[in-house]
């Protein structure tokens, strides 16, 4: 690990001696200072330096973490990391711990004084789950800011670091407002089974963190020209199939688990294509390149080039379909979602994925435009309009129907919204194709006229 | 060294490049030319392995680069037109950085790191801050991180943009001394005069086409170009030149003609002696250089006639 040229050059950047003496002393300071204002109780040492391992691993190692890659494009030395010999894997490590070293640096100073005042003050606290979660957390935090900063640098160009770091605080100050459930011994059911919640968060997140690892890995290989496939894409889908179906399989309904399963494949897969398609590029070139590939009959580089949505949303019509054709009840009992419990119709998976196809389309649509740096924001804009203001002015009119075709939660009539649903997939689908036939024509014919 | 084929590169509403296709051979310095938007750093990134083209192929020392791009990694160098530094390293560690990362080992490293120093002239500053160069020692240091790894070709994407002529000067010796060491560069730049001191090779570009592909410099076995000038007008000087000896003539007119040479100093020294014996009243022999200036726009007038003939 030590010989990892970039592990070295953050602990160069990092570890300088100043520092190193610093945060012990500042650290020291603050437990000291509770120390004398509990009268000399442990218990609040030990929380403070919880609460100080989340600010100064989590919320700022988050932060730092997804500067090591913004930094890089800022300051123009991305390519030099790029061309770098080292590798993706070691990249990743360097980057995941180089980055992050000096945030660990005050948090293992901050966990060692939690174990110890842990340990003599209040007796029911778990420690070592403690430990184990606080750790995971940190570097589930680090490895999602690697992947944000990753995917900001490489959509926008331009990125911004302080709306990055804004979001983690707020996430992570999500799960602070849940954390003190956690100590109460409550029970998680998970494939019927019962485990203490507080382990299997920690071992939960334990799993993403190494997720987000992976995924560093994966957006690091295609920045260096590793080839890649949709391998790990498609393995996280697996993943969360598995793990969040543990969660929808009652005692009550084990005969019906692979219906559950599939049915939990389905809204993961429909999910992450969703989330997928706004995350990858989309323009023309991206596009073109692909559809050359596949034209070319070059399995392997078309494979390489196929975005992770065109893996995840074939599943997700698979799964609709078997969905449809298997389910004898629509998983109401399964699904206690207001939305099922409506649409009492078999054809409500196939409804979903039509709309979340229209929706695709109507991105790579304006994606398709001669200036798509705004696509993402004009489409949110549309998908307002359609899903919020067009449905509220019809909603004046009484005309249930009209309703139906714009939002895939009507209900009340279930063969329309597939027919609409699909003649809109369609309709804009076609609009996106022209528009990309319109544009590649464009540029073959500008460079004709270049020279 | 470097073949590149049917290059085709598109960026949203742009080809980049249009069909691109170029041979060039090890040991040379190339001097990549064209107007602003031309494709000159798109060319450079696809061939550094950075961008991958919509189509086409290149070859780097016999390495596919679109299908190996990090095979081809090792074997290059490439300086950015905006390169970037680690300001907060001293140059030392911002050597071993980049040479570590380039796979160079422990026990090298700081062997490589001295020589290329040395060879940079900053061998004095190797536990200066990069923050604290001046905007040369910045360029020259970026350069050394570009070769401390010893690559066999080099890709420099304007490197004397925003230099001195001093310091533009001691680059063109830097290029020089690399080429002879066997190292192959293309060096991207606006600025022709400074690229007529080191460059053996021209690609012109414009619109993402290549324009033109030439050799400036004619080595010994090609011949030098050589510019005889006469002290008065002489009226058959094609004539009488073509009698001394088997000259290849350019071109020539009463006051002075140009001639390709093949030989030696001693040959040349001999030549000269020949056209004095007979009569010609000789008053200049010198190499001619190529004004990359005219010839540049003299190209791009030619291919702009093209276009308006097709």
């Amino acid at each position: 690990m030590i010989d990892n040229p970039e592990l070295r050059r953050n602990i160069w950047l990092e570890l300088t001696p100043h520092r190193l003496a610093a945060m012990p002393a500042v650290l020291l300071l603050i437990f000291l200072c509770v120390f004398a204002l509990a009268e000399r109780n442990y218990t609040p040492v030990a929380w403070t330096a919880l609460g100080l391992f989340g600010v100064i691993t989590v919320i700022w190692g988050g932060r730092l973490s997804a500067d090591s890659v913004l930094d890089e494009f800022r300051d123009k030395t991305w390519d030099m990391q790029r061309m770098s010999a080292i590798g993706p894997w070691m990249l990743t490590w360097g980057k995941l711990i180089g980055a992050t070293i000096f945030a660990w640096y005050g948090g293992i100073i901050c966990l060692v004084v939690f174990f110890l005042n842990g340990l003599v003050g209040q007796s029911h606290i778990p420690v070592l789950a403690v430990l184990l979660l606080a750790v995971g957390t940190a570097l589930l935090s680090h490895g999602c800011g690697i992947l944000s900063g990753i995917l900001a640098a490489r959509n926008v160009r331009r990125p911004r670091p302080f709306a990055n770091s804004i979001f983690f605080v707020f996430v992570l100050l999500g799960f602070a407002g849940k954390l003190q459930n956690l100590f109460e011994h409550q029970l998680t059911d998970w494939y019927g089974l019962q485990f203490d919640r507080i382990w299997f968060i920690s071992i939960s997140v334990w799993l993403f963190a190494g997720w987000s690892i992976i995924g560093v890995y994966r957006l690091l290989c295609i920045e260096m020209q590793v080839r890649t496939t949709l391998i790990v894409w498609l393995g996280f889908c697996a993943f969360l199939t598995v793990y969040g179906a543990g969660f929808m399989v009652d005692q009550a309904l084990v005969h019906s688990r692979l219906t559950i399963f599939i049915g939990a494949g389905f809204f993961v897969a429909l999910t992450m294509t969703y989330l997928a398609v706004w995350l990858e590029r989309r323009d023309a070139i991206t596009i073109s390149r692909l559809v050359l590939q596949w034209k070319s009959a070059n399995l392997r580089r078309a494979l390489q080039e196929t975005p992770c949505w065109m893996g995840t949303a074939p599943m997700a019509l698979c799964f609709a379909l078997l969905l449809i054709l298997l389910s004898d009840e629509p998983l109401a009992g399964a699904f206690y979602s207001s939305f099922v419990q409506r649409n009492t119709s078999l054809l409500w998976p196939l409804k979903l994925w039509l709309f979340a196809m229209r929706d695709i389309a109507l991105l790579h649509f304006f994606s398709m435009s001669r200036s798509p740096g705004r696509a993402g924001w004009t489409t949110m804009v549309y998908l307002v309009v359609i899903y919020w203001l067009v449905p509220q002015l019809l909603s004046l009119t009484k005309v249930d129907l009209l309703i139906a075709l714009f939002v895939p939660w009507s209900g009340a009539y279930p063969a329309w919204e597939v027919i609409g649903a699909l003649v809109q997939a369609v309709v804009v689908g076609w609009l996106a194709l022209h528009r990309w036939q319109v544009r590649t024509a464009e540029i073959a014919q500008r460079s004709a006229t270049v020279i | 060294m470097i073949r590149v084929e049917h290059l085709v590169y598109e960026y949203p509403g742009l080809r980049a490049l249009d069909n691109v296709s170029f041979f060039i051979p090890q040991g040379g310095i190339t001097a990549l030319v064209g107007p602003n938007g031309a494709g000159k750093t798109t060319l450079l990134r696809c061939l550094a392995g950075l961008d991958q083209p919509m189509t086409g192929q290149i070859h780097i020392d016999g390495i596919d680069v679109l299908e190996n791009p990090r095979e081809c990694h090792r074997r290059i160098g490439y300086l950015s037109d905006f390169f970037g530094l680690y300001d907060a390293l001293t140059v030392r560690q911002c050597l071993q950085f980049a040479g570590e990362s380039c796979g160079i080992d422990r026990h090298q490293i700081h062997e490589r790191i001295v020589s290329t120093a040395r060879e940079l002239d900053i061998a004095n500053r190797l536990d200066v801050r990069a923050s604290a160069l001046s905007r040369g020692l910045r360029q020259r240091l970026a350069i050394g991180q570009a070769i401390i790894h010893a690559p066999k070709v080099l890709l420099l994407d304007e490197p004397a943009s925003g230099l001195d002529p001093e310091a533009r000067h001691e680059l063109s010796l830097l290029f020089n001394r690399l080429r002879d060491r066997g190292m192959t560069l293309i060096v991207s730049s606006h600025i022709l005069a400074e690229l007529k001191e080191y460059s053996s090779d021209m690609l012109i570009m414009r619109g993402g086409h290549i324009v033109e592909q030439t050799h400036l410099t004619h080595r010994v076995e090609t011949g030098t170009r050589l510019r005889v000038d006469m002290a008065i007008d002489t009226a058959d000087l094609r004539e009488r030149l073509m009698k001394v000896a088997q000259l290849e003539l350019i071109q020539a007119d009463m006051r002075s003609a140009v001639i390709v040479f093949r030989g030696d100093r001693s040959a040349r020294h001999q030549l000269l002696r020949d056209m004095l014996a007979a009569d010609l009243p000789v008053c200049g022999l010198v190499e001619e250089t190529v004004n990359l200036q005219e010839y540049y726009m003299s190209s791009i007038q030619k291919a702009d006639e093209s276009r308006g003939t097709k």
